[in-house]
C-alpha cells in the first residue's frame, strides 16, 4: 500500500503552508504540494484549532468547507486519514488538511463549531468509515440505515457482502422520532409546544412525494402550518459510487459519473476526467477542450431548464413546464447526436473524447438552441412577472451569503445570495479564460433570485456555446499518448503494436503515479469535485465525489424554518436536489 | 477573456405595480393562447407542430451515434466476427458479459462457444464496443428489450447476432473515428 506522495527535500514552500507552519510549528507534521494541490498533515488532536485559524486568519480565510472524507490505508498505522478540503471565497485558493487516526481509537474533534456545513460531511464519514467526531451535535448514519452492519468504504469490507434483511418491522422511523427528537443542528423548540400551547405535529414528506422530485424524506415538525423544524433524510438512492469506482479501472468509472447528476451527466464526466488527467499530469488538445466546454454548457442548459420547469410544475404552472421540457428536449437532441445517449452520455474519455462532433453539428446546434431560447422567452413571459409565481418565490427560502458560505453552498444558490463565486471565472479551467460570459449575482438570496440566476445562466450558456462553435480549432480530439488514450481502431485492426496497447489499456488501465489530487469544476448546481488517490495501480485507491446537491440540501431546514409548509416546495425545487448526485 | 459580474434586476415590488401584475397575467394568457392557436392551425393544415411523438405508432429518427443495446456482428457467411478474446468482458464495468471460447479448424480459429449478455445488468455504456479489437460487438439501435422473467433478459449468442447490414448507422459513426 503506497503512502500518498510527500515530496522529498527540500520541503515545498507556499504562502499558505508557510503561514500554517509559522503558527503551528509542532502540529503541522507534513506538507506537500503535489500537482499544485496545497496539502498539510495535522496532528489530529489539534485539528479544531488549526481549522479555526485557517478560517479566521485574514491571509487564509478558508470560509467554505467543501468536503470532509477519509481514506482507509489498511495495513498502515495509523490506519485512517481524515481529509478536509477547504476553499476561500475571498482569496479563491484551496487547502487540504489531513489528520491520521488509528483504528482502535478512531475519534477526532468535530470541526462543526468552525464550519456548520461540516455537519453532514462528518456524518457521512462516520457512516462510511466509522470514524467518530467528538463534539458533533448529531452524529448518526446519514445514507445507510441504523441496522447496517459494518462500514462499507473500509477496505476490509467486501463489495459483495450482503446485509441482514430488514423489513417493515424496522425501528428506524421510531429511532429518529424518539432518540433524536429534533434531529437538525437547530435547537429544539421550547417544550415542544406550538404558539397556542398545542402539540407540534410531525409530518413526513416523502420519500415519494409528488412535490419532491428526487427521493428524499423530510420530517417536519409543524405548528399549525408553520414549520418549526425540518430534518432532511437523504440516502434513498445511495448505491455505493465510491466503492464501485474503487473496484474498477479508472476508465470504468466514467459511466458511473453519468449517474451522479443525471440531468447534466456531461459535466460530471468532464470533472472526473479532468481529475484523472491532473493525476496523470497530462493536458488535452485544444479542440478537445473546446468541445468539452461546449458539451458541458449544453448539459448545464438541460439542467437549468429542468430545474425551472419542475419548479413551475410544482407551483401548479403546467404550461411553462412543458416549454422548459421541450427546450431541454432540443438540447438533448444535440447531446444525443454527439454521444448517442441523452441522459447517460458517457462521452468524455481520459485524454480525449469518445468521438468528435458529428458532421454539420454547428448549424444543427445553432438552430436548436435558437428554438430553445424562444421557448425560454415564453417561459419568462409567463412566469417572471406573474403575481402568483412571485408571491410563492419572493422572500421565500432566504439564505444569507455568510450562512451559505459556512454551509458549503455553491453554484446558483450561492450566487443568488450575492457571492460572485463561479469557478469558471474564479479558477478558470479548460478554455473558460478565453471566453466571454457574465456571472449573475442576486441581492436577497431568496427563491426569486435563484430562479433569475438560472434564467440568466441559460442565456450565458447559449452565448458560450456560440463562441465555442465559432472558435472551435481543427485538429485531433485525443492526445497522442499510447500509455493513456486507447489507440485508433484502424491501427488496432491492422498493427501489432497498437493491438498490444489496446489489450494492455483495457486489461490493466492507465496507471497514474502515486499521489492525490482534487479537481473542482462548476457543474450546474455548484462545485462538483473529484478527489482521487492513486497507489500506482490501474484502479483508484480512493475516488471521492464532492457533489453540490449534498452540500446545498443541508441548509434546507434553515431556509424553511418559521415559514409555511407550502414554502418548502419552491425552496426545495430551487435547491434542485438531484438524488443520484446527493446520495451517490 | 472578459467575464463580468452582473447584478440581477428584480421585478418591481408588487404593491406598487398592480397594473403591471394585471399586464403580466394578460401577457401569460397571450403566450399560452398563441401556442394553442399555432398548434390548432398546424393540426387543421395537417402539419402538426406539436412536439409529442406518438410512440409506438410514430418513432424518432435516431442519430448515427445512438447507443442502444450491444449486439454481435454477423458476417455475410452467417458466422459471428467475434474471436472470443475477452476484452469486452474485461472492459465491462458491470460484468454483464460471459464468454466461453472454443476453437475450430476454420481460418479464424477461435470463436465464442457461449456469448451471453445479461441485459438486466447492462447499462448501454458502450465500453465493450470501444474495447473490441475486431469490430465484433457494436451498439445497435435496439432499445426495446424486455421480458416477463429474469431469465428472458439473459440473451445468448443466437439472440445477439445481427447482420452487419443492419448496423450501418452506428458503424458509420464509429468509422469516422478510426483514423484518429
Amino acid at each position: 500500500m503506497a503512502e500518498p506522495v510527500v515530496e522529498s527535500a527540500p520541503p515545498p514552500t507556499h504562502p499558505i503552508l508557510d503561514r500554517l507552519q509559522a503558527q503551528f510549528p509542532h502540529d503541522v507534521t507534513a506538507v506537500s504540494l503535489y500537482r499544485g494541490d496545497v496539502s498539510a498533515s495535522i496532528a489530529p488532536e489539534r485539528i479544531l484549532d488549526v481549522a479555526r485559524f485557517t478560517r479566521e486568519d485574514p491571509a487564509l480565510r478558508f470560509d467554505m468547507p467543501l468536503d470532509v472524507t477519509a481514506v482507509d490505508y489498511l495495513g498502515q498505522e495509523p490506519r485512517f486519514e481524515v481529509v478536509y478540503h477547504l476553499y476561500s471565497t475571498k482569496h479563491h485558493h484551496r487547502l487540504r488538511l489531513k489528520a491520521r487516526v488509528p483504528e482502535g481509537q478512531a475519534t477526532l474533534p468535530s470541526v462543526t463549531p468552525v464550519w456548520v456545513g461540516a455537519n453532514w460531511l462528518e456524518r457521512e464519514t462516520y457512516d462510511m468509515y466509522g470514524i467518530r467526531f467528538t463534539g458533533h451535535p448529531d452524529l448518526r448514519r446519514i445514507y445507510l440505515y441504523d441496522e447496517f452492519e459494518g462500514y462499507p468504504l473500509r477496505k476490509d469490507y467486501p463489495k459483495e457482502k450482503r446485509q441482514p434483511l430488514i423489513g417493515p418491522g424496522s425501528t428506524r422511523g421510531e429511532s429518529v422520532g424518539n432518540e433524536h427528537p429534533y434531529a437538525t443542528d437547530l435547537p429544539p423548540p421550547a417544550h415542544g409546544k406550538g404558539m397556542l400551547g398545542t402539540d407540534l405535529m410531525r409530518v413526513q414528506l416523502g420519500p415519494s412525494h409528488p412535490a419532491t422530485h428526487g427521493t428524499v424524506r423530510i420530517i417536519l415538525d409543524l405548528d399549525g402550518e408553520t414549520i418549526v423544524n425540518a430534518d432532511v433524510q437523504v440516502g434513498f438512492l445511495h448505491r455505493g459510487f465510491e466503492k464501485e469506482c474503487e473496484s474498477g479501472f479508472y476508465y470504468q468509472a466514467i459511466p458511473y459519473t453519468d449517474r451522479l447528476n443525471y440531468s447534466s451527466a456531461l459535466l460530471c464526466n468532464i470533472g472526473y476526467c479532468l481529475a484523472v488527467e491532473k493525476l496523470l499530469g497530462i493536458e488535452t488538445t485544444p479542440r478537445c477542450q473546446f468541445v468539452r466546454v461546449l458539451v458541458g454548457e449544453l448539459s448545464r442548459m438541460a439542467d437549468h431548464f429542468l430545474c425551472v420547469g419542475a419548479t413551475a410544475l410544482e407551483l401548479n404552472a403546467f404550461t411553462p413546464f412543458l416549454y422548459c421540457l421541450q427546450s431541454r428536449e432540443l438540447v438533448w437532441d444535440l447531446v444525443d447526436a454527439i454521444c448517442g445517449g441523452r441522459v447517460t452520455s458517457n462521452y468524455v474519455r481520459i485524454g480525449g473524447l469518445s468521438a468528435d462532433l458529428p458532421d454539420g453539428f454547428g448549424e444543427m446546434a445553432r438552430e436548436k438552441i435558437a428554438r430553445s431560447l424562444v421557448l425560454l422567452d415564453d417561459t419568462e413571459k409567463v412566469l417572471t412577472e406573474n403575481p402568483i409565481f412571485r408571491a410563492r418565490m419572493e422572500g421565500v427560502g432566504c439564505l444569507s451569503a455568510e450562512e451559505a458560505i459556512a454551509y458549503g453552498v455553491t453554484g446558483p444558490l450561492l450566487r443568488a445570495a450575492g457571492v460572485d463565486l463561479d469557478l469558471r471565472r474564479a479558477q478558470p479551467y479548460l478554455v473558460y479564460d478565453q471566453l466571454d460570459f457574465d456571472v449573475p449575482v442576486g441581492s436577497r438570496g431568496d427563491n426569486m433570485d435563484r430562479y433569475l440566476v438560472r434564467l440568466f445562466e441559460l442565456r450565458q450558456s447559449a452565448r458560450i456555446i456560440e463562441q465555442c462553435l465559432r472558435m472551435l480549432p481543427s485538429g485531433p480530439v485525443d492526445i497522442d499518448n499510447p500509455a493513456v488514450r486507447w489507440p485508433g481502431k484502424s491501427k488496432v485492426f491492422g498493427r501489432m503494436e497498437e493491438l498490444i496497447d489496446q489489450f494492455k489499456l483495457v486489461t490493466e488501465g492507465v496507471k497514474p503515479p502515486t499521489g492525490e489530487v482534487y479537481v473542482g469544476t462548476e457543474s450546474a448546481n455548484g462545485e462538483i469535485g473529484f478527489y482521487l488517490v492513486s497507489d500506482g495501480t490501474g484502479k483508484p485507491y480512493k475516488c471521492r465525489a464532492r457533489t453540490p446537491s449534498f452540500s446545498n440540501t443541508q441548509p434546507l431546514p434553515r431556509m424553511v424554518q418559521g415559514r409555511l409548509l407550502a414554502d418548502l416546495v419552491p425552496t426545495f425545487d430551487m435547491i434542485n436536489l438531484i438524488g443520484g448526485e446527493c446520495d451517490r | 477573456m472578459a467575464t463580468r459580474v452582473v447584478s440581477l434586476s428584480r421585478p418591481q415590488p408588487m404593491q406598487q405595480s398592480l397594473g403591471r401584475s394585471a399586464l403580466a397575467i394578460l401577457t401569460g394568457l397571450w403566450v399560452t393562447n398563441r401556442h394553442f392557436m399555432r398548434n390548432l392551425w398546424g393540426y387543421l393544415r395537417g402539419k402538426p407542430t406539436v412536439f409529442t411523438v406518438q410512440y409506438p405508432e410514430e418513432r424518432l429518427e435516431l442519430p448515427n451515434a445512438f447507443r442502444g443495446m450491444p449486439v454481435l456482428v454477423q458476417m455475410d457467411n452467417g458466422k459471428e466476427r467475434c474471436v472470443a478474446c475477452g476484452l469486452c468482458e474485461w472492459a465491462c464495468p458491470t460484468d454483464c458479459i460471459t464468454i466461453f471460447p472454443a476453437e475450430t479448424a476454420d481460418e479464424v480459429e477461435r470463436y465464442p462457444a457461449v456469448f451471453d449478455i445479461n441485459l438486466s445488468r447492462c447499462m448501454f455504456c458502450g465500453l465493450c464496443e470501444e474495447a473490441c479489437p475486431e469490430e465484433a460487438i457494436v451498439m445497435s439501435q435496439q432499445v426495446e428489450v424486455c421480458g416477463y422473467t429474469r431469465r428472458a433478459t439473459l440473451w445468448h449468442k443466437e439472440d445477439l447476432l445481427v447482420p452487419v447490414s443492419q448496423l450501418g448507422k452506428r458503424l458509420q459513426h464509429l468509422r469516422r473515428g478510426y483514423d484518429r
